[in-house]
């Protein structure tokens, strides 16, 4: 089953979604995909740990960060007030849409940072990004997608949640839940499916979710060492996969730290882009995005006083012009 | 993150601030023994489910009231109609309706699992509700559904049992849907936040208490 046959049987019965994407997608062959180890822990029966919940909702993120990421700067405004939908969901919402799209992929980036941080605050590695097939032809079917991601999303939480303990873990969990909630609800209405169809709605399985998911996924790299996490001096350059519509953005290796305790000293390079840092040893440098509309990379390098060093990566995606 | 930060450096419940405090405290009066537990530093997970409870009793009424008051043409001369396509505008009515279906369906739950519990579960209140014009009913609804999916985020950290918590959290989301649904007729972003905010016990009782004229002992 691959995301066209979703998006077809979404067509056919999109009212019948929440049903058909995972328990249709689970039929399937569960492909080694997103998190392996946390296969595994299913099939071995065991619940999963909190760090594995976390890894299983961070590789949940990635997806849903990548969609909107890659997506939503193909569209413009125009693109909705004129698509099929609009005489049927009316001017005031459709004039929305684009907002409601822009705030939403920023929660999604917002929330990859947050599970990364939990993550290596329990002492884990982050799982990567993985390579991913989003297929969609226009404004309609881009919308459809992104109300089965993020209905599966919830469905993936509500099952989740179950197995965190830490009370902190899951004020988190239920708040990030309830965002991909709300998202749910605005992309059904606006493909003109049910916000709200059940008085509960449906939690399932990691091994479920997985299954769903899985046409998205192409390959994902395997579990590799964190550049930002272990003992010792590391190096944390922030943000990660941020999004700005303007040029202008401050970096950040404030959260770095020195295996002795001792003040750090910090480079800031240029590894992707054309951008000009303004003050590139200090821990909160400007940098001028100069290459128009794009990625744009830097790596921090921080050594501490015994001389020795660690590296970490920020990001931008640059939306403007 | 500084996200992060904010989530795993949330107040645990018994932080609640002197002033709520107090307010809960004075509103204990008037209002009914699910929040009246819910006070304690450590709550139970039936006085979590009572708590629970005391919200969808009150989310409840607020729908079976308001829609035997407003009609479907009433809806339609609304706020949330303005500029809405035919389908949209059409749907108002009957969505208004499956928010109240699922309102009473939360209510019949939570008295089911607490009763499963050997619990009593906590008795409807009488309510004050501003019916004056179509749009009172729109605003508060959409008040309402926001400040359950505040009160569930807030109080799903504190539930033990980790079916209750698959409850809980299966109920918060489809409040989470309604609260986008209003939001998004009311001219604002579904989701406002990358996190939904939470509040404790005492903070959803402050804003719980105008619309509660008397509750049983």
């Amino acid at each position: 089953m691959n995301a066209n046959n979703i998006l077809t049987q979404q067509a056919t019965s999109r009212r019948g979604f929440l049903t058909k994407t995972a328990v249709t997608a689970a039929s399937g062959a569960i492909a080694a995909t997103l998190a392996p180890r946390l296969l595994n822990a299913q099939t071995a029966a065991a619940p999963p740990t909190e760090l594995q919940v976390l890894q299983f909702a961070l590789g949940l993120e990635h997806l849903e960060a990548a969609f909107y990421v890659q997506g939503v700067p193909r569209y413009t405004a125009a693109d909705f007030t004129n698509a099929p939908f609009a005489m049927s969901i009316g001017s005031r919402l459709t004039g929305k849409v684009l907002d409601n799209l822009r705030a939403i992929r920023d929660h999604e980036v917002a929330h990859v940072g947050a599970l990364q941080a939990a993550i290596r605050g329990l002492g884990g590695i982050p799982v990567a990004a993985c390579t991913y097939t989003f297929q969609y032809a226009n404004v309609t079917e881009f919308l459809m997608l992104a109300a089965i991601l993020e209905n599966t999303g919830v469905m993936a939480y509500d099952g989740a949640v179950q197995y965190l303990t830490t009370p902190a873990l899951l004020t988190a969990g239920a708040s990030i839940a309830t965002v991909e909630a709300r998202h749910a609800a605005f992309l059904n209405l606006v493909t003109e499916a049910i916000p709200f169809p059940a008085a509960f709605d449906m939690a399932k399985s990691v091994a479920e979710i997985s299954a769903a998911i899985a046409p998205f996924i192409i390959s994902c790299p395997a579990p590799g060492t964190d550049p930002g996490a272990g003992a010792g001096t590391k190096a944390v350059a922030n943000p990660k996969n941020a999004v700005s519509p303007v040029n202008i953005v401050t970096l950040d290796g404030s959260g770095s730290t020195a295996s002795d305790g001792k003040p750090l000293t910090y480079l800031w390079t240029v590894t992707q882009g054309v951008a000009s840092l303004s003050f590139p040893t200090t821990v909160k440098p400007e940098v001028q995005l100069q290459g128009g509309f794009g990625t744009y990379e830097f790596e921090l390098t921080v050594t501490d006083s015994l001389g020795v060093t660690a590296k970490d990566k920020a990001s931008v995606l640059f939306t403007g012009k | 993150m500084p996200e992060t930060q904010k989530m795993l450096e949330k107040a645990p419940p018994e932080t609640i601030p002197p002033v709520a405090r107090t307010v809960a405290i004075i509103g204990a009066g008037v209002l009914g023994a699910g929040l009246l537990q819910a006070q304690a530093t450590d709550p139970s997970d039936i006085d979590i489910l009572n708590y629970a409870l005391t919200l969808e009793h009150l989310e409840a009424a607020f729908y079976n009231q308001g829609l035997r008051q407003f009609s479907n043409l009433d809806i339609a001369k609304g706020m949330f109609a303005v500029d809405l396509g035919e389908a949209a505008s059409g749907e108002l009515y009957a969505y208004l309706s499956l928010v109240r279906s699922h309102e009473n369906s939360h209510v019949r739950t939570l008295q089911s699992l607490l009763r499963s519990f050997g619990a009593t579960p906590v008795a409807p209140c009488r309510y004050n509700f501003d019916f004056s014009t179509v749009d009172s009913f729109l605003n508060t609804a959409r008040t309402l559904e926001n400040t359950g999916v505040m009160a569930y985020d807030g109080a799903l950290g504190m539930i033990r049992s980790p079916r209750l918590r698959t409850a809980a959290a299966t109920i918060a989301t489809v409040e989470a849907r309604h609260a986008a649904y209003f939001n998004v007729l009311s001219g604002n972003l579904a989701a406002p936040d990358a996190f939904d905010p939470t509040k404790t016990m005492a903070e959803i009782l402050v804003i719980a208490a105008p619309f509660l004229a008397a509750c049983p002992a």
